[in-house]
């Protein structure tokens, strides 16, 4: 039995053209992928099929019967339940109060908590996603967040679960718990659409998996009679080999040496615990870790949001006493952040704009404080050249260009301010298979005009193709120092969840 | 030559389709405002064209009979509105709401009517007096202002709250202290209020048989220096970079070497000084005392002049001259029987339009795109 | 304790309330309306509209309960214009407001001479605190503290129910919930099916209706005319109040009494002034509650947190 059929789906934006004549039929109980590169049109399609966005045109069918989507309403009247990329959930909000928003039990006009925990929690136990019903969502890790949006849509009587890259904020471990949850719902009869872009997962997962690519559907394939590479090269087009070119480090004198460093994090509990480690020219350190184990209060620390409760940073050979974000940019640190829109770009500024920030005091850019048009014309165009950034116009806003292309202003802004030093963080979080590429290249680049980079990444894969040197962050303390060639995925991934540490011994 | 003066004038150009309708939104918000406001009147039982041909032929916007005259009045209340408004813009392109415009005034009106009076002050020659004046009440203008901006970086005050309190303050400091305790005039002279400011202190007069005086050419300089500093300075460029954090709550600007905190002392500062500067004339220009009650409203009156002219200098500058104008021309319309305080209402349903200016956007946009006979749209676009 | 010091305390209670409750009227409106995530700082000219409403319809109908029906009215109409604007048209919710304040100055003496031919004053109408209009518990007199709830107008008691009835809603029924998802994250609440809209649009009325309500309170409540100056900041003054008190009716409640009290004690302390205290000029004890809620908001309070949407116009995507 059919679960799920769209027929000619087509999404025209003001300049896209997001789906093109797309049609899919998706059996009950089976769990489906559809796979692509960011802006191939998987999120809009979901969106559609979930009433958040009205199609050009286009028919879906839901159990055979044809229906028309227009509210999120209309979708779970139909059964329809969606796990949102980024969570839709109130953070001030109770587990409870966030899964029975909607549709909450009730004594008249008077929401009734105490039934409503009761059932949350019943219903928690049922499916066998454990939460606690009075926990306020603010307080709870990124995966038991997922579990209550699951819940939500579970309690909604959802019969059809869309779960839009769902992995994307998780760590193995709690990958792994979801795609238990998923199989025992795939048990229990459920139809999952999954949408992701890591194809590993998706062979692990998915049933039969469908590619787009820039909004046109590629084929329909069936996990056991496809791979990986086949997979690849529907999703861009092309053959893609996301080897990462090695390159030997021209290991240099120490551009960033860290000391004893300790810093607390936004509700102020120590999150780095007296971390010390050096970082030399020409060569890339990589820091693997599983998210939320003193990363962001390294990052914190090394671009001057937070002053370190103890430890030093010497920057160059020379100490910065004060740890502000100018002092260190203009003590050659320069940072490739973890999310583009809130500490890469100023979305409302134009290209040449934005491609100044932090080197606008600058000359050539500005003199005795008054900004130069001329030049920074002059040079944001020459940019857009060559980090081929689209479209070639300096003066669109940020905000409209594509997250790719927002990743290679900041790349081709920070790489031309003088720096000794590059901060990477997480920089291909969110980014497609032809970004990612580009971004590899250029840090690689950078390794060869002999700049120090730090390279802090979720992605093993990512650590272990471009890194000279791998710390392993756990729990706030560097447990583990070792290179690509010593070590594999597993042995990683251990020292990441704690279970195996390493003496190391600092020169 | 040509170039050089036209960049220093225009600015680099900045190719933008549809920028026109930028500009047509607040023209059309006036237009409905004064459409809606000829029912009101029709409804309250009196004639719109009467009242309008008063109102206008007596703006000083349109020449007519005594157009001199009107036309000094309406540039007089101009420079005000000027001060009031470009000091709410200032600080909105940096993500502040800070309408504590109004106590600058009245801080700037005391501060020129102390410096236009005391004695080793008073009766140097004109220019020097005038600024060493206009050095101080810039300094305790900016002074005012940045508490609101100390404040909110320090104690995390809500500038709205704290620009609220100090408004007050500076009311009642000023009204019940300062002019009837330290600064009143000698009880001989028969003065109420404080005395009068030397005539060293007083603005020099730039039309001959009217009360308008250097003000305006004031305010035509500083209209300018403040659009240089927004968009020519780096100064500018990271007051309006701020407004992302501020606004939205973003780090970008931050991470980019911005030091936010000292930044939004700086911008409460010249925030307050300019608007102080328009105390410092209704004072030096038109009162030359501080009077028992000064019968303020200038500072919201900016917010008004800064919404009309969408917080760009050379919009608040032309919306000034509009309700300078409506201002102006509503002593005449009281011929009609139309209470004076008429133009405010005008002022508040333009305003209203502002605020609706999405619909007139959308009407806009589809009457230039329906000839083209195409579906694109401009604004929104797939955030995917 | 004496006869005279009781006395005192429970004038000075009473006082407050009485001087609270057009505050309160006007925090509760921010309160419920960016609980929902639409900010009104139009509240003061939503007050000014029906203080003068208020006094008109008293007139006509010689009796306060009109007028306090026409300020309801008001507050609707008013509230369906900021709806319009900010919901419907996702419109700048400040600019909205501040046009409502900016048309509340010429509108208000427009009809004060339009409809009662006079400037400044309108002539005495009848009104809440009239004697008979009252609301007495008598026996609740001589009691230190409850003796100051023996003699209150209406407006002070409904205002007191406000509070409550805005803190059940918020928190205890189903459209109290909603309301808060609305403010903290729409999209979440719209992807559950909540009619973010809906909400939105009751929030602002419902809001709109308390400022009005607080208008009334200081045309009719006290004195019994409008006057050309009101509400003299009040409203503003009630918006400091909702930030005070952390956007919760509790918080707002206190601080307006905090506030009102402020007011009290400095007409107590300048009539009662001797020797030094005589010395001190007026201007000070005028501008000592507005001291003292700077210095409150430094001291006591941490930093207030909005809703997390609050502001921010919300649009229907695709």
């Amino acid at each position: 039995m059919k679960a799920l059929e769209v027929k000619n789906i087509v999404k025209q934006f003001p300049n896209v053209l997001a789906n093109d004549h797309i049609s899919l039929s998706i059996e009950k109980g089976e769990i489906f992928a559809v796979v692509g590169e960011n802006g191939a049109g998987k999120s809009t399609l979901m969106k559609i099929i979930y009433g958040l966005y009205t199609p050009t045109s286009g028919e879906i069918y839901v159990f055979g019967k044809k229906v028309k989507i227009e509210t999120p309403e209309d979708a779970i009247r139909l059964k329809i339940g969606m796990v949102h990329q980024e969570f839709m959930l109130i953070p001030r909000f109770t587990v409870t109060e966030n899964i029975v928003l909607g549709d909450e039990p009730h004594r008249g006009m008077i929401f009734d908590y105490k039934r409503a925990v009761k059932e949350v929690r019943e219903l928690s136990e049922r499916f066998g996603l454990k939460v606690d019903p009075t926990d306020k969502v603010a307080n709870i890790p990124v995966g038991i967040q997922q579990r209550v949006e699951i819940l939500k849509i579970l309690r909604r009587g959802a019969e059809i679960l869309i779960f839009d890259e769902p992995t994307a904020v998780l760590t193995p471990e709690e990958t792994e718990d979801l795609f238990k949850a998923l199989r025992r719902l795939k048990a229990e009869g459920k139809t999952i659409i999954f949408i992701s872009h890591k194809l590993k997962e998706v062979m692990t997962i998915a049933d039969r998996i469908a590619v787009l690519r820039r909004g046109k559907l590629q084929g329909v394939v069936e996990k056991e009679k496809t791979n990986e590479v086949e997979l690849a090269r529907m999703m861009v087009g092309r053959n893609v080999v996301l080897e990462i070119p090695h390159v030997e480090a021209k290991i240099g004198k120490t551009v960033l040496s860290v000391r004893d460093l300790t810093v607390k994090n936004k509700r102020g509990i120590i999150g780095l615990k007296g971390v010390s480690f050096d970082v030399h020219s020409g060569e890339i350190v990589g820091i693997a870790g599983v998210e939320g184990n003193g990363q962001a209060e390294l990052v914190n620390a090394l671009i001057g949001f937070t002053r370190p409760v103890k430890g030093k940073i010497e920057l160059d050979g020379k100490e910065i006493k004060l740890l502000t974000p100018y002092n260190l940019r203009t003590k050659g640190m320069v940072y490739i952040p973890e999310d583009r829109k809130r500490r890469g770009i100023v979305l409302p500024f134009r290209v040449r704009e934005n491609i100044i920030m932090g080197q606008h005091t600058l000359y050539p850019f500005s003199k005795n404080g008054i900004l130069n048009d001329s030049e920074i014309n002059k040079f944001a165009t020459k940019k857009l050249e060559e980090f081929d950034i689209r479209p070639r116009n300096i003066h669109v806003r940020g905000g409209n260009l594509s997250g790719g292309n927002q990743q290679k202003l900041i790349l081709a802004r920070e790489m031309s301010i003088e720096h000794k030093f590059l901060l990477a963080s997480q920089p291909t979080r969110g980014l497609d298979i032809g970004a990612m590429e580009f971004v590899y290249k250029k840090l690689v680049e950078e390794k060869k005009k002999g700049i120090g980079v730090l390279l802090i990444s979720l992605e093993l894969s990512e650590i272990m193709g471009l890194s000279d040197r791998i710390l392993v962050l756990y729990n706030g303390e560097i447990v583990g120092e070792t290179t690509p060639d010593k070590t594999n995925e597993e042995e990683l991934g251990l020292m990441m969840l704690g279970l195996k540490r390493q003496e190391r011994v600092l020169q | 030559m040509k170039n050089v003066l036209k960049r220093i004038i225009f600015g680099p150009k900045e190719k933008e389709k549809y920028w026109w309708i930028n500009v047509l939104v607040p023209i059309i918000a006036i237009l409905l405002a004064l459409v809606v406001g000829a029912i009101f009147i029709k409804l309250t039982g009196r004639s719109p064209i009467v009242a309008y041909k008063l109102l206008f032929g007596t703006s000083g916007l349109l020449p007519g009979p005594y157009w001199k005259d009107h036309f000094a009045e309406m540039l007089l209340s101009t420079s005000m509105f000027v001060a009031t408004g470009l000091s709410f813009a200032i600080a909105a392109k940096a993500g502040l709401f800070f309408i504590g415009a109004e106590g600058d005034f009245l801080v700037g009106g005391i501060t020129a009517t102390y410096f236009g009076y005391a004695k080793p002050f008073a009766n140097m020659p004109t220019f020097i007096h005038l600024t060493i004046i206009f050095i101080f009440v810039i300094i305790m203008g900016g002074i005012w202002g940045a508490i609101a901006g100390y404040l909110k970086v320090k104690k995390g005050i809500h500038e709205v709250i704290s620009t609220i309190m100090l408004n007050w303050i500076a009311v009642y400091l000023i009204e019940d202290w300062l002019v009837i305790g330290p600064m009143k005039a000698n009880v001989k002279t028969g003065i109420s209020g404080t005395p009068y400011v030397s005539n060293t202190a007083r603005l020099p007069i730039i039309l001959h048989g009217t009360r308008l005086n250097i003000s305006i050419i004031i305010m035509i300089i500083v209209t300018y220096l403040i659009w240089f500093l927004l968009y020519r300075t780096t100064f500018g460029y990271e007051i309006r970079a701020m407004g992302y954090t501020l606004i939205y709550g973003m780090e970008a600007p931050k991470a980019g070497g911005v030091d936010i905190d000292k930044r939004m002392i700086q911008v409460t500062f010249l925030a307050g000084a300019v608007a102080a500067l328009g105390g410092a004339f209704i004072v030096l220009g038109i009162l030359f005392q501080y009077p028992p009650v000064f019968g303020g409203g200038y500072g919201f009156d900016g917010i008004t002049v800064a919404l009309i002219g969408q917080n760009e200098p050379l919009g608040i500058f032309l919306a000034s001259m509009f309700i300078g104008g409506l201002r102006t021309g509503a002593a005449a319309v009281q011929l009609a029987h139309i209470p004076k305080t008429f133009p405010s209402i005008i002022e508040g349903i333009t305003v209203a339009f502002i605020a609706l200016q999405e619909l007139i956007r959308y009407w806009l946009m589809k009457a230039a795109t329906a000839k083209k006979k195409s579906y694109v749209k401009i604004q929104g676009g797939a955030d995917e | 304790m004496n006869s005279h010091t009781l006395l005192l305390l429970n004038s000075t209670i009473a006082q407050t309330l009485d001087y609270a409750a057009p505050i309160l009227f006007a925090a509760l409106c921010g309160v419920i309306s960016e609980n929902a995530g639409v900010v009104n700082i139009g509240l003061e000219g939503i007050m000014r509209f029906a203080a003068f409403f208020g006094v008109w319809g008293a007139a006509i109908a010689k009796n306060p309960w009109m007028g306090l029906l026409w300020g309801i009215a008001l507050g609707i109409i008013l509230g369906l214009m900021h709806g319009y604007i900010t919901v419907k048209w996702a419109g700048d919710q400040i600019v909205s407001g501040i046009a409502i304040n900016v048309m509340a100055l010429g509108i208000g003496t427009y009809l004060l001479q339009a409809v009662f031919k006079t400037t400044g004053y309108s002539p005495p109408v009848p009104y809440f605190g009239a004697e008979v209009n009252r609301i007495h518990f008598a026996f609740l007199k001589h009691i230190p503290v409850l003796g100051a709830f023996s003699d209150l107008t209406f407006l002070v008691w409904l205002s007191l129910i406000t509070v409550i009835l805005i803190h059940f809603i918020l928190y205890h029924t189903v459209l109290g919930l909603r309301i808060r998802a609305v403010g903290e994250n729409p999209q979440a609440a719209e992807t559950l099916g909540v009619n973010v809209f809906k909400i939105k649009w009751f929030a602002v009325i419902t809001g709109s209706v308390s400022a009005a309500l607080g208008g009334v309170a200081l045309s009719l409540g006290t004195l019994s005319s409008f006057t050309n100056a009101m509400p003299m900041g009040k409203g503003f003054i009630g918006l400091a109040a909702m930030i005070f008190g952390k956007w919760t009716p509790f918080g707002a409640l206190i601080a307006s009494l905090i506030f009102a009290f402020a007011q009290v004690l400095q007409l107590l302390l300048q009539s009662t002034a001797s020797g030094v205290a005589k010395m001190i000029p007026l201007g000070f004890y005028l501008s000592l509650p507005y001291f003292l809620t700077i210095g409150a908001l430094i001291g006591v309070v941490g930093k207030a947190v909005a809703p997390a949407a609050d502001g921010i116009p919300y649009k229907k995507e695709g």
